[in-house]
């Protein structure tokens, strides 16, 4: 439905986007996620037809969108800000895109706001809404031409830590049910992991990777990837046998069995592994415990193994000793770039 | 492989940018190109050409003519006075409405915008009718004690004109100071006296100097004004004293000389360009920059345990003779001067001022002098919100500076030099093609006035979220749309103010109205001067009352508009503050409309209406709020 | 917005349908004078045809906005009513009339040839009489009243002095003049210790009439015929006429048609119907002047109090053309150097 080729786009001498490919077929919803500054907002913008690419295409259910204006493209976009248009009512905002075209608008409108659950506030003007419900009126308003393509600029990030999280099943909810292809752009990795059926990460203009979450966070394809997803164990190490699919990782002069991916012998790689992996209180290995942070259901370990830092997670008070056996179960090869 | 290939900017946001912009600079370019360097460059060439060659002989040969000298000398000398004068009545009122608080405050805060409403042709009258030997106060003082000559001669002299600048100019120093004051951080002095500075010393070494910037930017402007005045020297100087405004007036209109006129008009708009540049360039400089977390604090004016603040009455007392006397001089004259029968009371001379009869002493009928002034402000402001709508939209896209300086170029030439330069171009082709009418004085009020649209426009338009447009634009509009749909509503109050802001001035206009007059084509400052100049004092206080009170509706009207519009709009906007909230409002629209005033604070509030129309999650409930917007937001953030 | 000003302009040039005689004069002549006796028996003998005076000036101030009028291609007045002997050359040399055709002006021969100039070429005279001093008897000691020029610089004067400018008024004019033939070449050293004297300077005759009229000002230059206004206005000689060294200025008006006019016929009619004795016999007592018609007949009171100075003094016409304007650059340097 929506694909984006080789994109570049440069501000004066700043890469915002560098050769920047992806495909986001019809029905999927898709998070493009990474730290600010990233580019992710300019792709969302280039494909709005708002920015236009240096070089790159953009195509849109399957014909080449690249020098559509933004009023041909049949995207809808939320903004970050929700831009509504203050002087008009919910109602009007929200028949905006619908003056372009026939049918039923007042219908249409009503629909629309049912849907996002504002029926009653049709007459309010947007000033005298709430951040929450002002959100769902951009939704609504950027729904209502039946747009191909749902654009989202971090649609979450001005509301508060609760409401955010409520809205966000919500909005799972209604993209499930409206079928709708979406590019969700965020730099939250919780929302794009709750919300999206892949997860695009991007990096200083590049992409890194594009998976489903589960794989994402489990079998990351860099060390960026990695540690910008949840908490990660990376230590640096060489591979010196392969055993069918298990490679065995020298670090610090220990030999550490690894699910192998793609590495050879030989090959310089990170070895990979969650906190949430390791075995703490039996095994092989001792960390020497820095400190430890109370986080209600658990502990936080800082520690060091052979000087390499360590985080772990434990259930137990582990203040007692100032060093711990642990055993690294599960544990998987990056290669380092 | 085709996506290899870089992209050709078809439209670009830069270059799109550029075309779009270019589209909207057309329209002023053009209209400039022909209602201003065309009629500028007339000048140039009958001041610079002798015998169809170019040489510096007619500049030269008005240079040197000690008369004219002596109008450059004396132009110079009256603004110095002027300016000094207002700053010393000027500098006190700003003290005192930052530092006290008394009954009456805000509207004496409020009255300081009066000047810039009031027509200067009126305060000429005023100045007359309160100062003149045979004046109000004159007869006062002769009544009061028993004097057989009128002991205030100062009509007529270099003082009668430097009061009546002080008169017009003080309020512009008070505002200055007033808001440069406003802006300082109240910690500093509380530092310095921690630090063992007493009262005095802290004033002199901490406040003072943080003053200095703003005083000498109100100096400027004043100085500017001053040098650039043509009413006030006119009717107040007797054949005596003029400055180089009335200088290239009598040479063009009386003694009909147009070389020479051009030739000094070049001067003038030689000394206009610079003062002009100098205060834009220095203003910029010297605007105080706010840091200020807290307000000033003030102080009661009326306080049983320091009496020595009554001291204030002998600033005030004087101060308000000055500047209510000459206004009520006008209104009281209107109805008190005895008709020819004698009856008094009467309602004779608004009859005369209303009258559709032609009288000879104007040439048209006085009616149909108002007419004309209606319809020509009504024009004027129509066609400088057009223009000024269209430069502000260049100018927010092309960001050029050349660009901008070349569009905003009418505030750099004088109005009589404007004047003079569209009576020669109406002369000739293209302009000569015009139906008669009132067009050159239409084209001469757009000109004076668009500026002033402008620099209310631009810096709300600047202050919209441009993701406004770029939502509507996803949603199916096109540029143009968009434009209709979301920006100009948007702009919509701000148009309001701006446009009546144009009509009043417009209204009011009367130095390049002078230049350009035509038989049959009167206006109603025309009619006053011209009422004033053969002394029918009545009839032209019946008039400019007619004036004030169309410019204090105008006035009126547009405050209560924007803030209807407002109202209507951003409810929680103003909901707590529905009585000073237009008032508030309209006050930094109309400093910024002034063109010269201090925009900070303005653009300030501007910004922040617009901040709230775009945002508005935190509803403001005061517009004294706006000034402290970001102190809410912090105290908000961490309440919530 | 737009067709509001169309309607507003649409109205405003309603009245400029059918055919219209402008004449500009100055104020006083409309405010005074015979003007709107004129427009009556004008327009009653031309039926359609509205006469229009235009006056918001005096004088010079007239003739410049006629010459600036012509200059700048704008519209302007058909015929010119007021102007004074030495202003003739000024208005000659910017080409401001058009020549007469003296066969259209019957009653031209019973005005006297010694009142006539350039062979009635270009304008005809309607009136004349003496530019003198006059002061209010009610206001100035007789130990201050002026009897020479020379008086005028006594210090006991300061600030009761009221002049016009020569360059917009005509008795203005003939002032400088007066003080010119007076003084011959050391006229310049006379005004500037007369300059710092007077109250002030007006643009005109008018304002400075008015403001001795108000008691702003107790002594000025005016007409030599006010006593007789005085006496007929107020029934006693409130003010009086002073003719120091026995001197007066002969000062006489002319009128003539403007070279651009589409309406010479009615413009010729119109100076005839100013010439004819039924017009001449009101400017006795509505202008003050001595009539140009020699048939027309004088009141008695006017006769009685109109002061005839015993040296009347005027300027060769010639002289005035050659050296006004230099005279005019010499005074305004004098009025604004201090």
């Amino acid at each position: 439905m929506l694909e984006v080729r080789r994109l570049t786009k440069r501000f004066g001498h700043v890469v915002a986007v560098e050769d920047f490919t992806l495909a986001v077929p019809e029905g999927e919803v898709l998070a493009l996620l990474g730290p600010s500054g990233c580019g992710k907002t300019t792709v969302l913008r280039i494909v709005a037809g708002l920015e236009r690419p240096d070089a790159g295409r953009v195509i849109l259910a399957g014909r080449d969108a690249t020098d559509w204006p933004p009023e041909k493209r049949g995207v809808g976009l939320v903004f970050q800000s929700y831009a509504l248009f203050p002087h008009l009512s919910v109602g009007a905002n929200v028949a905006y895109g619908l003056r372009f075209r026939r049918g039923d608008r007042k219908g249409r409108v009503r629909e629309l706001l049912a849907l996002v659950g504002l029926a009653r506030y049709e007459r309010r003007k947007p000033h005298q809404l709430s951040a929450g419900q002002q959100q769902r009126v951009a939704l609504a308003r950027a729904l209502a031409p039946e747009p191909r393509v749902l654009l989202l600029d971090e649609p979450l990030s001005a509301l508060d830590a609760a409401l955010r999280k409520d809205l966000r099943a919500e909005l799972r909810a209604l993209l499930g049910k409206l079928g709708m292809t979406a590019l969700y752009v965020t730099h939250d990795q919780e929302e794009a992991l709750a919300l999206a059926d892949r997860v695009a990460v991007m990096r200083e203009g590049r992409l890194e990777q594009v998976a489903p979450p589960e794989e994402l966070y489990s079998r990351p394809k860099t060390p960026f990837v990695a540690s910008f997803l949840g908490r990660a164990n990376l230590w640096p190490g060489r591979v010196v046998s392969v055993d069918g699919d298990r490679a065995f990782v020298e670090v610090a002069g220990e030999r550490i069995p690894a699910e192998r991916g793609e590495c050879r012998e030989g090959d310089e790689v990170f070895l990979f592994f969650r906190p949430e992996w390791v075995e703490v209180g039996e095994g092989l290995f001792t960390a020497e415990v820095e400190s430890a942070e109370y986080l209600g259901d658990r502990w936080e370990l800082r520690a060091r193994f052979c000087d390499l830092p360590l985080v772990l997670i434990t259930g137990q008070d582990p203040r007692s000793s100032g060093t711990l056996p642990f055993a690294i179960p599960t544990a998987r090869t990056i290669h380092q770039q | 492989m085709r996506s290899e290939q870089p992209n050709a900017p078809l439209w670009g946001q830069r270059r799109r940018g550029w075309r779009a912009g270019g589209a909207w600079a057309l329209l002023p370019l053009a209209f400039l190109g022909l209602a201003l360097f065309l009629p500028l460059w007339e000048v140039l060439r009958l001041g610079l050409q002798a015998d169809g060659l170019w040489t510096a002989a007619p500049l030269r040969s008005v240079l040197g003519d000690p008369y004219i000298r002596r109008l450059l000398l004396f132009t110079v000398e009256q603004a110095l006075l002027s300016t000094g004068l207002s700053l010393v009545l000027g500098f006190p009122l700003g003290w005192l409405l930052t530092r006290y608080r008394f009954p009456g405050h805000d509207a004496l805060r409020a009255m300081t915008l009066v000047p810039f409403v009031l027509p200067p042709i009126t305060v000429a009258l005023g100045f007359v009718l309160f100062f003149g030997h045979a004046g109000y106060l004159n007869r006062f003082l002769q009544a009061a004690f028993g004097l057989a000559e009128p002991p205030i001669r100062v009509l007529y002299t270099l003082w009668g004109i430097v009061l009546a600048h002080a008169f017009y100019n003080a309020p512009v120093v008070a505002r200055f100071v007033n808001v440069a004051w406003e802006a300082q951080d109240p910690t500093h002095v509380e530092a310095a006296r921690v630090l063992g500075a007493g009262r005095l010393k802290a004033f002199f070494t901490v406040t003072l100097p943080a003053l200095v910037p703003g005083a000498l930017s109100a100096c400027a402007l004043v100085f500017l004004l001053c040098t650039l005045s043509f009413a006030i020297p006119l009717s107040l100087g007797g054949a005596r004293y003029a400055t180089i405004e009335v200088g290239v007036y009598n040479l063009a209109r009386v003694d009909v000389d147009l070389a020479r006129a051009a030739a000094l008009a070049l001067v003038v708009l030689a000394v206009s360009l610079a003062l002009t540049c100098l205060y834009v360039r220095g203003g910029g400089l010297l605007r105080p920059v706010s840091s200020r977390e807290r307000e000033q604090p003030t102080v009661p004016l009326l306080d049983r345990k320091r009496p020595a603040r009554l001291l204030w009455l002998v600033y005030l007392l004087p101060a308000a003779l000055v500047f209510l006397g000459p206004i009520g001089a006008v209104i009281a004259d209107s109805f008190l001067r005895p008709a020819p029968g004698g009856s008094s009371p009467t309602l004779h001379w608004y009859r005369i001022a209303l009258s559709a009869d032609t009288t000879p002493f104007l040439g048209t009928s006085p009616l149909g002098s108002i007419l004309t002034s209606l319809g020509v402000a009504l024009a004027a402001a129509g066609g400088a919100l057009i223009l000024g709508l269209a430069i502000s939209a260049a100018v927010r896209r092309l960001r050029s500076r050349v660009l901008e300086t070349l569009l905003m170029a009418p505030l750099g030439v004088s109005s009589v030099v404007l004047g003079l330069a569209l009576l020669l171009a109406f002369r000739r082709p293209p302009l000569s093609f015009l139906p008669p009418g009132p067009w050159p004085l239409v084209v001469a009020h757009i000109l004076i006035v668009y500026p002033f649209v402008v620099r209310a426009v631009g810096p709300l338009w600047e202050s919209l979220d441009p993701r406004l447009v770029e939502a509507a634009r996803t949603l199916g509009a096109s540029r143009r749309l968009a434009f209709l749909t979301v920006e100009l509503p948007l702009l919509r109050s701000g148009l309001l103010v701006a446009g009546a802001r144009a009509f009043a001035l417009s209204l009011g206009e009367m130095t390049a109205t002078a230049m350009l007059a035509r038989p049959g084509l009167n206006t109603i400052p025309l009619a006053i001067y011209q009422f004033l100049s053969s002394r029918r004092f009545g009839a032209a206080s019946a008039m400019a009352t007619v004036l004030m009170v169309t410019t204090a509706l105008v006035a009126w009207a547009w405050e209560r508009t924007g803030r209807g519009l407002l109202g209507r709009r951003e409810k929680a906007f103003l909901a707590s503050d529905s009585h000073r909230g237009g008032a508030e409002i309209a006050e930094p629209v109309e400093r910024v409309a002034s063109g010269f005033m201090p925009d900070d604070k303005a653009v300030r509030g501007l910004k922040a209406v617009a901040d709230r129309l775009r945002r508005y999650r935190e509803p403001i409930h005061s517009t004294t709020d706006v000034l402290r917007v970001s102190a809410v937001r912090k105290h908000r953030r961490n309440h919530a | 917005m737009k067709k509001l000003t169309l309607l507003c302009l649409v109205l405003l040039a309603l009245p400029a349908w059918g055919t219209e005689l402008v004449v500009y004069t100055y104020d006083s002549f409309v405010a005074w004078g015979p003007a709107l006796a004129i427009k009556d028996a004008f327009e009653k003998a031309h039926p359609g045809v509205t006469l229009v005076w235009i006056a918001p000036g005096d004088s010079s101030e007239m003739l410049a906005r006629v010459v600036a009028e012509l200059e700048l291609g704008l519209p302007t007045a058909d015929v010119f009513v007021g102007l004074a002997d030495v202003e003739v050359p000024r208005a000659l040399a910017r080409n401001v009339f058009r020549p007469l055709e003296p066969e259209r002006l019957a009653h031209l021969a019973d005005v006297p040839a010694d009142l006539r100039i350039g062979g009635d070429a270009f304008v005809v005279p309607y009136d004349h009489g003496y530019i003198t001093l006059i002061y209010d008897a009610r206001a100035l000691p007789d130990e201050l009243v002026p009897r020479t020029l020379d008086d005028l610089l006594r210090p006991e004067l300061k600030g009761k002095i009221v002049l016009q400018d020569p360059r917009t008024s005509s008795p203005g004019l003939s002032f400088l003049l007066w003080t010119i033939a007076h003084y011959g070449e050391d006229w310049p050293a006379f005004w500037e210790k007369l300059l710092p004297n007077a109250l002030t300077v007006t643009r005109g005759w008018t304002e400075s009439f008015d403001m001795l009229e108000a008691g702003e000002a107790p002594l000025g230059v005016s007409y030599s015929t006010d006593e007789a206004y005085a006496q007929i206005v107020y029934g006693e000689l409130v003010y009086r006429v002073l003719t120091p060294d026995g001197e007066g200025f002969h000062q006489v008006e002319y009128m003539g048609v403007v070279r651009t006019t589409p309406n010479a016929e009615l413009a010729h009619a119109l100076l005839d119907l100013i010439l004819s004795p039924e017009i001449q016999e009101l400017i006795p007592t509505s202008q003050w002047m001595f009539p140009a018609n020699a048939t027309a007949r004088v009141p008695e009171a006017f006769a009685a109090y109109a002061v005839i100075p015993e040296h009347p003094v005027s300027l060769d016409l010639d002289t005035v053309a050659a050296n006004l304007s230099a005279w005019i650059r010499t005074w305004q340097e004098i009025l604004v150097a201090r």
